[in-house]
């Protein structure tokens, strides 16, 4: 626990000092090539789709569950925590003394975020429960109807802006790159350790094979709801990012292609790889604002820029993926600090390979509780 | 004197419009091993199934020692100690062969883990060697091995085995059943489906027939051996 909450610290003052380093970075104009748009398309946007491809990846490469509504938890989380902050916490704040400014901005960012994730997380649990006797196209569908539905409740509600989209939200998350990175390393560290307790065998058991999980006594329904709650509520909180970084927010930000791009980085990540889910969340978001450098072309009399071909190219690469690798680039693998260490050991002057140790149970034997 | 452990009763199971137990009613006794014997498609895995909750009867009790399991969902009935290994045995082939051990706990966690983990060692010393290999790699011996002994990591107190020498050769069925009388004979009852019924009634204390969905016939398995019906159609004249 105590190395839990030292690692944390330094991540979060890593983070920090990185935030101002790039901070200075850009708005000195350090290198010519980084400036606000590079900034903000190479770094803060891979950043959330880190997020939301991990947190994806608990509900569709940990559980196995093919879930196509991944954007409406974004949204949820969004369009709620921009209206707390909105229609609450701005009044709050002008009452704040201006020493307490800052601090009283922090920590209502922070409740907006919790909100956000919290009402991403229940939104989670409404979808996961009824969802649960569904499975592989039929889940598909739901889920992509549950998306579709908040999107257009959204786009019809004038208390968030209807079609015109909801502007005017407080910009505390200003800068950007901590709370970005912050929350992407939160949601790989919570999914990693999901993956390294025994809870995280029960999740990778229900995904190979429910009966057996069944049968092993493994309550199947209490995982596959948990990846659902746990999944939405960091989409839900990089939602509220999102909203308090931009100021405004748009219906279309949350369409349909939103939730097809995170399981396609997932597909082709790997799924039920974490670093695969973070490699093709930040690749294929790149590759994505690189193919508008591309110049237009003319096809039929009509111009095109190459990246309005991007869901093209997104189908095309889920079939090829299929077809060719399944499993994904990564497969089941990850990376870590163990793995770099074989990597490195297996230089050629060592033939001789250390025997396999016998895993000891003590030590894990603490770390699984039952439900 | 022996003692009833599990008690079906009237049990009926329907897949949709197929009727596929129609009133089973059957004992397993504390110390013994039951067998299940039929052809193929007469309901012994529908029983199976019932009985740990993965398919809801449509009629029917099902008694394990003095409660009424029959509407308990199927984790409750692997925590009281209803472990049962599937037809086919269904290891998770993407795991470790311990990941798949330490799975088999997953009811029954506790701090006596490296114990359960060495008295499974001690019956299949071939999983020791085998520890940290992909389940999906071993033989179908191996993974039969694996199956059972992940159900004994659940120190199971009924272990229902669901044709466990299904599509093994000829030794390793000996040896299967061998390690199956050995399980029994530490004191752990249980309920065997077999297809092989000869091999089944030879290590079973009590049999039943099964035909399409109703208990024909149930005597010892010695009786049952002898019986001229049962000869017929079930142990090759
Ligand atoms: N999932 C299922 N859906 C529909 N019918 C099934 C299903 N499982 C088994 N059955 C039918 O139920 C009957 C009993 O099957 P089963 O219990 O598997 O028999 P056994 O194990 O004795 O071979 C068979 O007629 C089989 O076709
Ligand atoms: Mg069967």
């Amino acid at each position: 626990m105590v190395r839990q909450i030292f690692w944390c610290g330094v991540a979060i003052a890593i983070c920090w000092a990185l935030d101002r380093l790039l901070q200075a970075a850009v708005y000195g104009q350090w290198f010519g090539w980084l400036t606000d748009y590079t900034y903000r398309a190479f770094i803060l946007v891979p950043l959330l789709f880190i997020t939301l491809a991990v947190s994806l990846n608990l509900i569709n490469g940990i559980t196995g569950q093919f879930s196509l509504g991944h954007a409406g938890f974004f949204a949820v989380g969004a369009y709620l925590s921009a209206g707390f902050s909105v229609y609450f916490a701005s009044g709050w704040l002008a009452q704040v003394p201006p020493a307490w400014q800052g601090v009283a901005q922090f920590g209502l960012l922070l409740m907006a975020a919790l909100i956000g994730a919290g009402a991403a997380a229940l939104f989670g649990l409404i979808v996961g429960i009824p969802t649960l006797r569904l499975r592989g196209d039929y889940l598909a569908i739901a889920t992509l109807g549950f998306g579709e539905i908040v999107r257009v409740l959204f786009e019809n509600l004038d208390l968030f802006g209807a079609q015109r989209g909801f502007t005017g939200i407080p910009t505390w998350v200003g800068f950007g790159f901590f709370w970005y990175a912050l929350l992407a390393m939160g949601c790989i560290a919570v999914s990693r350790n999901l993956l390294k307790s025994t809870h995280g065998l029960a999740f990778l058991s229900v995904r190979e094979d429910e009966t057996a999980a069944e049968v092993m006594g493994v309550p199947t329904t209490y995982y596959k709801v948990a990846a659902f709650v746990i999944g939405a509520m960091f989409a839900g909180a990089a939602g509220a990012l999102l909203a308090h970084r931009e100021g405004s927010i748009y219906p279309v930000d949350f369409k349909l292609d939103i939730s097809i791009v995170v399981v396609t980085m997932v597909v082709l990540g790997g799924q039920g790889s974490i670093t695969g889910s973070v490699l093709a969340g930040a690749g294929l978001k790149m590759l994505e604002e690189l193919l508008r450098l591309l110049p237009v072309v003319t096809l039929f009399g009509r111009e095109f820029q190459p990246s309005d071909f991007r869901m093209l190219a997104f189908a095309l690469v889920l079939i090829l993926m299929m077809i060719f690798r399944p499993q994904g680039l990564l497969g089941h693998r990850e990376l870590s600090w163990a793995t770099l260490r074989r990597w490195l050991s297996r230089s050629p002057k060592r033939a001789s390979v250390p025997p396999a140790e016998t895993p000891s149970l003590s030590s894990e034997g603490e770390q699984m509780r039952q439900p | 004197m022996s003692e009833t452990i599990l008690e079906v009763r009237d049990l009926h199971v329907a897949y949709g419009a197929i009727q596929a137990l129609k009133g089973v009613s059957l004992t397993v006794q504390r110390g013994e091993i039951t067998t299940i014997i039929g052809a193929n498609g007469a309901g012994k895995s529908t029983l199976l199934r019932a009985i740990s909750a993965l398919v809801r009867p449509t009629r029917g009790v099902i008694r394990y020692e003095t409660s009424d399991i029959t509407r308990l969902p199927p984790h409750r009935i692997v925590q009281m100690g209803i472990i049962h290994v599937p037809e086919g045995r269904r290891i998770f082939a993407e795991m470790s062969v311990y990941e798949n051990l330490l799975l088999g706990a997953y009811s029954q966690w506790g701090r006596d883990l490296d114990e359960r983990l060495e008295r499974v060692f001690a019956i299949f010393p071939r999983l020791k060697e085998r520890l940290n290999q992909r389940a999906g790699t071993l033989s179908g011996g191996e993974q039969q091995m694996l199956a059972i002994g992940r159900a004994l990591m659940a120190r199971p107190r009924l272990l229902m085995l669901d044709e466990p020498s299904l599509g093994l050769a000829p030794f390793l069925v000996r040896e299967i059943f061998q390690i199956i009388r050995q399980i029994n004979q530490q004191g752990v009852p249980i309920l065997l489906v077999e297809q092989n019924a000869h091999m089944a009634l030879e290590i079973a204390h009590r049999g039943y027939v099964l035909e399409t969905g109703r208990m024909v016939l149930t005597d010892t398995a010695a009786n049952l051996l002898r019986n001229p019906a049962v000869r017929e159609a079930y142990l090759g004249g």
